[in-house]
């Protein structure tokens, strides 16, 4: 599949070199000690989990995020500062994953102002100049000229946005998960763009984490697990079962809490029945009381959009959620909370903490009731609850009235975490709960959530790390374009199982074009009651 | 189960009460500088002077306080301000049956005022500084209609200007108001539900949608409640002086402002003490008397004015807090415990 690939790779020019490369972010430590090169006219494929690092990787190759250590050269010549700027006029161009096009202005002046004055035609010829240039990556099948940007598809602005970081005519380009968006019709056209680069020589570095796809396009496959690289490998010299090893690690052995033993049948706490809302849907699925199911999916197939409108945030569109025997519509998240359904938010800082305001004012801002005799507050027993559930928690904080801000990850998710204590939910939704968390905050907060579980909560969690799903999870479900492709049940749940469901892809056709680039019914299917 | 560690709570306390201490450091800098070179700012005249003044700025103040603990601003100050003082007159028709009549008509425009204002900032989502600039703008063409057409040169029920001429403990009444409307916020933000809602929705809307808080009902109380207080300062500023004139509001545009940045408020919103915002207006008040005694000239008056609201600004809550920063900061590393969670990370 590949003429000037990895044969020629000794001759080659290198054009990206990042050596010896650490970066910590906190307490995370999110690369260590990383050697990682590309070619020109290579396809160099970087393939690990969320979290492995891989982004920061590219935040470093880019300009975007400073490395603590090791140096970064592009075209030989070493990015002495953390420029993307500079980094770009070294010739590296980078197409990113959430666009940045002037939606009201056509293609070609979105394609204008992406590229360097130097390399802009005369303003009066910028039609022709796109035509030829998206022309010259296969681009020009799927894009015209004249069409506003705001028109394009979710997929068609994924290719847009490599047509834009081509532009400048870079050595080494980098694709960031370029095809999350994408169907197979388009991923195949994807592919003959990136091909397209290799023949001009162009070094193209390949970030993804579906490996049927990196095994077709890429001439070197790299696994980064944990911040550290774990093995290069030729393409055609590896198979998917070797990289899913490398890409999941040895056996994790850890500690996850056990549930409390349930005696008979249990009590179904929430019915999620044909529920469709903005890009997902319709899913169906039901939550028993003691409960932890998983959502398990590669990132942009419609887990935040599920959660969002579960909990009230983002007004659903068809469907129907009975929530302990009474059916809600779920146009608000008071109306959410009301009726016994929290959400713990991934994006603590923006979406969950007050992060000027104090660990008692955080913790209870849900429960102010319990706590409020005729509207006034009983300041004492507040302090005692939020005391008892910082030590309960090992919330780590020299004081209860310390600013959340001020606090490390971890301590800030168990703050959350407490407000399920304080107002008792009957179904718990919790979004990433342990994304940027250390490995020690990370046990309590796995206890603290089974402990909420075992008192009759039902919860379902959405992660990126099949580890903490098939530790923590009875059951799993997996997304995929918006929709349930998979229940993996509690006796085949390992993390195996969890990755390969991911990896494998999803086996759904897409038919037709949606705007939001996953597969969706033309007409709504399902009855919104039943 | 660990007790958590908490040797450094006097000193978490400190820090965080640290952005409303500048104003207390410039009270006292004003008092000293004031008594070695004006020492007749602190006669009786300008004493009386300096508590009429400054309670009139701190009860917008706290209104506009309000506002911008919700993260926006109210520019509508000197229309509502004025409207206040002028139904006061018109509806007063100088009789003293008729005070609670026009202090409630007055109280009932400010509400008007404040709900379009909320409606259109807190509902609309509309950007604060516009909306109110332009709702000002309207409520000052109204009151000044007003003012030439039912309330020109007419005194307020004179019961009213002699209570407020009078004294109460050997100071005017007005300023009793204004130190009963400090504390009243201050136990509402300290000790109910709802001041304590309101200052999580303030700090982050984001995060209080999601937590089922209702963001814009919030939001429309604040300028509804911010314009019922400058309705009052009027009303009590026409009170004192008995007749307003037509220009009484222009000073209360920028003044309020000055004093909750002065006072040590989060200008992202969310934290601002009453009380501190209460002193930031009597430090202001000083000044301003100070300045007088001096003999400044009404040029220079405005550029020490504007200097000081930069000097606010540069020791504002938020700076100093990010100055303390480190002391607050979590320095702990995750130390990973023994035998809990094993973490692999073998090479290939």
């Amino acid at each position: 599949m590949s003429s000037g690939g990895p044969g020629g790779g000794s001759t080659a020019e290198t054009v990206l070199e990042l050596a010896g490369v650490s970066r910590q972010f906190g307490a995370v430590r999110a690369l260590t000690d990383v050697s990682f090169d590309c070619r020109a006219g290579e396809v160099h494929a970087l393939v690990g989990e969320n979290g492995s690092g891989k982004s920061t990787l590219l935040g470093i190759a880019s300009g975007f995020v400073e490395q603590d250590r090791g140096t970064v050269h592009i075209a030989g010549k070493r990015l002495r500062t953390d420029s993307p700027a500079l980094a770009r006029k070294m010739g590296l161009a980078m197409a990113y994953q959430d666009t940045s096009l002037v939606l009201a202005q056509p293609v070609k002046n979105n394609l204008y102002m992406a590229a360097p004055p130097d390399e802009r035609p005369a303003f009066w010829r910028r039609k022709k100049w796109a035509r030829r240039l998206l022309g010259e990556f296969d681009l020009d099948m799927e894009l015209f000229p004249d069409s506003p940007a705001g028109f394009l598809t979710l997929a068609e602005r994924q290719m847009f946005e490599v047509a834009k970081a081509l532009v400048s005519d870079p050595k080494v380009l980098l694709l960031d998960e370029p095809t999350t968006a994408l169907g197979p019709d388009e991923v195949e056209a994807l592919h003959r763009t990136v091909a397209a680069c290799r023949r001009r020589g162009v070094g193209v570095v390949y970030v993804s984490h579906r490996l049927p796809e990196v095994l077709e396009i890429a001439d070197r496959i790299t696994v980064l697990r944990d911040g550290k690289i774990r093995g290069s490998f030729d393409a055609n010299e590896t198979t998917e079962h070797e990289l899913v090893e490398l890409i999941v690690g040895r056996p994790f052995e850890s500690a996850f809490p056990a549930a409390a033993e349930t005696s008979g049948g249990r009590r179904e706490v929430l019915v999620v029945d044909g529920f469709q809302g903005q890009s997902f849907g319709p899913v169906s699925f039901t939550l028993e009381a003691g409960e932890v199911v998983g959502i398990a999916g590669a990132e942009g197939n419609g887990q935040p959009q599920l959660f969002d409108t579960l909990s009230g945030r983002t007004p659903p569109r068809a469907g129907r959620v009975v929530c302990d025997g009474k059916e809600l519509t779920l146009i608000s998240t008071h109306e959410a909370i009301r009726s016994g359904i929290m959400l713990l938010p991934g994006d603590r800082k923006r979406e969950a903490l007050a992060p000027v305001l104090g660990v008692r004012a955080n913790s209870t801002i849900q429960s102010l009731r319990r706590f409020s005799f005729l509207g006034f507050l009983r300041r004492r027993a507040e302090r005692k609850a939020v005391k008892d559930l910082v030590a309960e928690l090992e919330i780590r904080t020299p004081s209860l009235e310390q600013p959340v801000e001020f606090l490390s990850g971890g301590n800030q998710q168990k703050v959350s975490v407490s407000r399920t204590f304080l107002r008792e939910p009957s179904v718990i939704l919790a979004y990433e709960p342990t994304q940027g968390v250390d490995v020690g905050s990370r046990f309590d907060i796995y206890r603290a959530l089974r402990a909420r579980t075992d008192s009759g909560a039902a919860l379902l969690v959405k992660s990126s790390d099949p580890i903490e799903l098939s530790g923590l999870c009875d059951r799993v479900l997996v997304m995929s374009r918006g929709t349930i492709v998979e229940e993996i049940p509690g006796d085949e749940l390992d993390e195996l199982r969890i990755v390969e469901a991911i990896v494998r892809g999803p086996g759904v056709s897409r038919s037709g074009r949606s705007p939001f680039g996953v597969a969706m019914p033309k007409a709504p299917t399902t009855e919104p009651t039943s | 189960m660990t007790q958590t560690r908490a040797p450094s709570s006097a000193v978490t306390s400190f820090v965080v009460g640290s952005r409303y201490m500048p104003v207390y450091l410039a009270v006292i800098l004003l008092v000293v500088v004031a008594s070695i070179w004006a020492p007749a700012t602190f006669s009786s005249a300008g004493l009386s002077q300096i508590a009429l003044l400054g309670t009139f700025l701190a009860i917008t103040a706290l209104g506009q306080m309000l506002v911008i603990m919700t993260g926006g601003i109210d520019l509508s100050v000197p229309g509502t301000f004025l409207l206040g003082g002028l139904l006061m007159v018109g509806v007063g028709q100088q009789s003293d049956d008729r005070i609670w009549i026009a202090y409630a008509t007055a109280v009932g425009a400010a509400v008007i005022i404040g709900l379009l204002n909320g409606i259109l900032i807190g509902g609309l989502k509309l950007n604060a500084l516009i909306v109110t600039l332009a709702v000002g703008q309207i409520v000052l063409g109204v009151a000044n209609r007003y003012y030439t057409t039912v309330a020109i040169q007419k005194p307020v029920p004179p019961a009213l200007s002699d209570w407020a001429n009078g004294t109460i403990l050997g100071v005017p009444p007005i300023f009793w108001i204004g130190v009963a409307l400090a504390v009243v916020l201050m136990v509402l933000f300290r000790f109910t539900g709802l001041g304590r809602r309101f200052q999580v929705v303030g700090a982050n809307p984001t995060a209080s949608n999601v937590l089922g808080l209702r963001v814009n009902l919030n939001q429309m109380l604040a300028y509804v409640v911010a314009a019922v207080l400058y309705a009052t300062a009027g009303v009590l500023l026409a009170a004192d002086l008995r007749a307003p004139g037509v220009t009484v509001g222009a000073p209360y545009l920028l003044g309020p402002i000055a004093a909750v940045v002065i006072g040590g408020a989060s200008l992202t919103g969310g934290l601002a003490s009453p009380i501190s915002t209460w002193a930031a207006a009597f430090f202001l008040a000083g000044l301003n008397q100070m300045m007088r005694v001096l003999g400044l000239p009404t040029a220079l008056q405005f550029v020490v004015f504007g200097l000081v609201i930069i000097g606010g600004m540069l020791v504002s809550g938020d700076r100093i807090i990010k100055a303390v920063e480190r002391v607050l900061r979590d320095r702990s590393r995750p130390r990973r415990r023994e035998g809990r969670l094993v973490v692999e990370g073998g090479e290939p």
